[in-house]
């Protein structure tokens, strides 16, 4: 992992709870503010983490945002303000274009932050998360990781090899039930050295212990904290009615009047831009530490 | 005390007549390198498996094997796990997990040992065995020899008293080898671990050992230092003796009154005063060779400036490779791993596809064969992994799934013969030892009636005997043309016309091959190494007896 990147190296755990809460309150809040702090940081963070490739989800994305948001005001007529008719008399309104455009804000930023999530947490990360649970099935997940790329890499020599020798069924269907049956007596002539293997190294003499290289630093208890402190102001703001917001049939939603509504786009702010925050405080400290090398 | 003692061990697996081992005795001393040898088949891994709990085959068994004093099978799980380390042939199929941390924590983990032992014992030994570079890696993204060092490191995480290895080389690259067999003797003179190993490479271990034994049909035949092994094994002109090292092979052959030689080093010195060479000329120093034939009009196999890359932005893996293959020849290509020796061969066979360069098979364009044409009598590829040829379950109904078209059954009944398979017939194909799979991948594909063959490392895990009912059943093949890639140097100076070396995408150099390895330095036989400041183009052992009766 690059010094840059540094986020992805806090422990999975505190990112999982991170990736769970911002999934959580952009899915909850149905208000403007939020929602379009969430898509904006989403975007963000994903072109951080993903470099230039990020950009082809973005381009796909964007057309998606656009067209949910002018959808939802043709299957939906109501509201106050009628910006035009169509189709002899069907209404377009703009509070449902309103509407349409956080809806669709939310849906997009939630998408990008599941696919920062899948950038961030690498499947050994979650077995981290989960396999504390139960480790027996950490342990067999850890297994099927191996095994999945190991069977695939042997199906595709057995049939380059039959290819190459023009072997078998000309039937396609009969070839690969060939192939899999072959597969199925290779798999558990394997199966027997590995478990051999396992017992050789003393599997089931006793309780197993697990170990991984993840442990939980000052910097990943500071970033809990920072995640709890900022969620609950969240929620506090959300139960002041700091987050209000009707759109239908006219619009009315919490603005900068309101102290509560402040504390909570502050707190949002600050939460959805974490991973950047901390990536780009990295990248500077890293820029003057490298002028010293 | 001993660490091993194995009093009077016989053992019969079920249903077979012919005992496995029969009254093997045997004493192993704490800090021992022992090397057991003896051809396929000899007992050698049976024995092993004797001294390992869970891995000891079910069967007939009489006599005992203490380990300090108790018997093994009484050693309850956690010591057997903790005190006795076995790493077995596979470097594959051993491994539990994805990671390579994970690999390495997973006895230690079994043991029930608590996270901060864990993270230190991972660290020594990542450290020790040079693993930090790719500790965070994949499995699946190792090379075999690094593979096979991490579950050696892994069994070492454990401290094992005593490391019992089961051909662990046999399956790697000789410098995948190499680098493997010196940390083992690493461990042994830096930590005193008792080292039992068997191997077919004797090259390596046989100066390293403390003692060598020696199996023959389930006995110990002969058992003592290696230079005592070898007077025995000489005296009793034992098939073993073509197993030795190449110096004392010549040693034996020229028959010196000398003390006999273990590596080359010893080998150069030994043949300097055997010749007395100092200020006096040879009667002769070199050996005839044939020209290098003439490239011909009709090659069967033509290779003109192959491109090849396995994805659009990955770098190129075939830099214009060509070569041309006379017909009825035996074209080895040498060198190293990675250098795309293998994607090179499957370029050929049209398995890859390379996307620029031209290959033409018996002078016709790759391209214009029909769906099919190819592979029926004019090209087969035998492939590296014997066992992704089998899909049936027996030898039998692997061989007949190949009669269609022009091969009838006689023909299966006689290419079975020919290939010596006749008796594993009604044997599942797993069932069989690696050369026995070896050969019946053999007789599949020649069953397709080749005028070309493609081998890829034909001679990987084989031993010398193998190796020699290989090529004399390639030999009974006329007007074969064979395409092989290998990295079995001593193989290729021995039996290959023509010599090609890889390198960085393509054909660096050819000759013939005697030419071509007594031109090279490194990459060469043993025997050219121990002999080469005194004669000029000895390649194999016989060249440099030869050489020496006429100038005794």
């Amino acid at each position: 992992m690059s010094r840059e990147k540094k986020f992805a190296t806090y422990n999975p755990i505190v990112c999982f709870v991170y990736f769970a809460g911002t999934i959580v309150i952009s899915m909850l809040t149905m208000h403007p503010a939020p929602a379009l702090i969430s898509l904006v940081m989403a975007a963000i963070c994903y072109i951080n983490i993903h470099g230039r490739d990020a950009f082809k989800l973005i381009g796909v994305m964007l057309p998606i945002c656009v067209l949910l948001a002018l959808a939802n005001p043709v299957f939906n007529t109501r509201g106050d303000t009628v910006l035009f008719t169509y189709m002899g008399g069907r209404m377009f309104t703009l509070e449902a274009l309103y509407y349409g455009i956080v809806l669709a804000a939310m849906f997009v930023s939630v998408i990008i932050w599941f696919f920062v999530y899948h950038k961030v947490m690498t499947a050994d990360k979650l077995l981290y998360v989960f396999g504390g649970l139960v480790p027996t099935v950490g342990l067999v997940l850890s297994m099927i990781l191996r095994l999945v790329p190991y069977y695939g890499n042997h199906i595709k020599n057995i049939s380059a090899v039959r290819k190459a020798m023009s072997c078998g069924s000309e039937d396609k269907t009969m070839e690969t039930a060939n192939i899999m049956l072959a597969m199925l007596s290779w798999s558990l002539e394997e199966g027997i050295v590995t478990s051999d293997s396992m017992k050789c190294r003393g599997y089931g003499c006793g309780k197993r212990s697990r170990f991984s290289v993840y442990s939980f630093k000052a910097g990943d208890i500071l970033f809990m904290l920072w995640i709890i402190v900022l969620i609950l102001c969240i929620i506090m703001c959300k139960a002041k009615k700091g987050l209000e917001a009707v759109f239908l049939p006219h619009i009315n939603i919490s603005g900068v009047d309101n102290g509560y509504f402040v504390m909570g786009l502050v707190a949002m702010v600050l939460y959805f831009s974490t991973p950047i925050l901390i990536n780009v405080t990295e990248a500077v400290k890293w820029h003057f530490l490298k002028s010293r090398i | 005390m001993a660490l091993f003692e194995i009093k009077d061990l016989t053992f019969c697996y079920p249903v077979r007549e012919r005992e496995a081992l029969t009254g093997i005795n045997l004493t192993i001393e704490q800090g021992e390198y022992i090397t057991i040898c003896g051809k396929s088949g000899s007992g050698k891994t049976t024995l092993l498996r004797h001294l390992k709990p869970p891995v000891t085959p079910k069967g007939k068994k009489s006599g005992e094997v203490l380990f300090e004093e108790t018997p093994v099978e009484d050693l309850d799980l956690r010591t057997q796990a903790a005190s006795i380390g076995y790493v077995m042939q596979n470097p594959d199929n051993q491994v539990v997990t994805d990671k390579v941390w994970h690999e390495l924590a997973f006895g230690l983990e079994s043991l029930g040992y608590d996270t901060r032992t864990i993270r230190l014992k991972v660290a020594e030994m990542a450290s020790y065995f040079g693993i930090q570079d790719w500790f965070y890696k994949n499995v699946n993204e190792l090379s075999g020899g690094q593979k096979q060092l991490l579950n050696l490191a892994s069994i070492m995480a454990m401290q094992p008293k005593v490391l019992i290895c089961d051909e662990p080389t046999s399956q790697l690259d000789p410098i995948a080898a190499s680098d493997f067999l010196q940390t083992i003797k690493k461990i042994n003179l830096e930590l005193g671990t008792t080292i039992i190993m068997t191997e077919h490479r004797l090259e390596e271990v046989f100066h390293a050992s403390d003692r060598v034994v020696v199996m023959e049909k389930g006995k110990i035949v002969a058992c003592g230092t290696p230079r005592l092994v070898g007077d025995m094994l000489k005296k009793e002109n034992s098939d073993m003796a073509a197993a030795l090292p190449a110096p004392m092979q010549i040693y034996y052959g020229v028959g010196s009154r000398l003390e006999c030689p273990l590596t080359v080093r010893e080998g150069r010195s030994w043949l300097e005063r055997e010749l007395k060479t100092e200020g006096k000329a040879l009667k002769r120093d070199r050996l005839e060779e044939p020209d290098m034939p003439e490239e011909s009009e009709k090659p069967a196999i033509k290779a003109k400036e192959l491109w090849y890359r396995y994805s659009k932005e990955g770098a190129d893996v075939l830099k214009g490779a060509s070569i041309s293959v006379p017909k009825g020849s035996f074209y080895a290509i040498v060198g190293g791993n990675g250098t795309g020796k293998s994607t090179f061969l499957k370029s050929i066979c049209g398995i890859l596809k390379p996307y620029n360069g031209k290959v033409i098979i018996d002078g016709k364009p790759l391209g214009k064969y029909k769906k099919g044409e190819l592979f029926q009598g004019h090209l087969a590829m035998l492939p590296q992994d014997p066992q992704s040829l089998f899909v049936k379950k027996t030898v039998r109904e692997e061989l007949l799934e190949m009669v269609h078209g022009g091969v009838s059954e006689n023909e299966v009944d006689a290419m079975a013969e020919k290939c010596l398979i006749s008796h594993l017939l009604d044997k599942h194909p797993y069932d069989i030892s690696g050369g026995e799979q070896q050969r019946t991948a053999l007789a599949k594909v020649l069953l397709t009636k080749p005028s070309i063959l493609l081998m890829d490392e034909p001679t990987k895990g084989m031993d010398n005997y193998f190796k020699q009912s290989l090529v004399s059943i390639l030999r009974e093949l006329e007007d074969l043309t064979i395409l092989m890639v290998s990295h079995d140097i001593e193989f290729c100076a021995r039996y290959a016309d023509i010599v090609s070396m890889f390198f960085d995408g393509g054909v660096i150099t050819t000759n013939t091959a005697r030419r071509f390895f007594s031109g090279n330095s490194f990459y060469t036989t043993s025997a050219n190494r121990m002999s080469r400041h005194i004669f000029a183009n000895a390649v194999t052992e016989e060249d440099v007896i030869t050489l020496c009766r006429e100038n005794q």
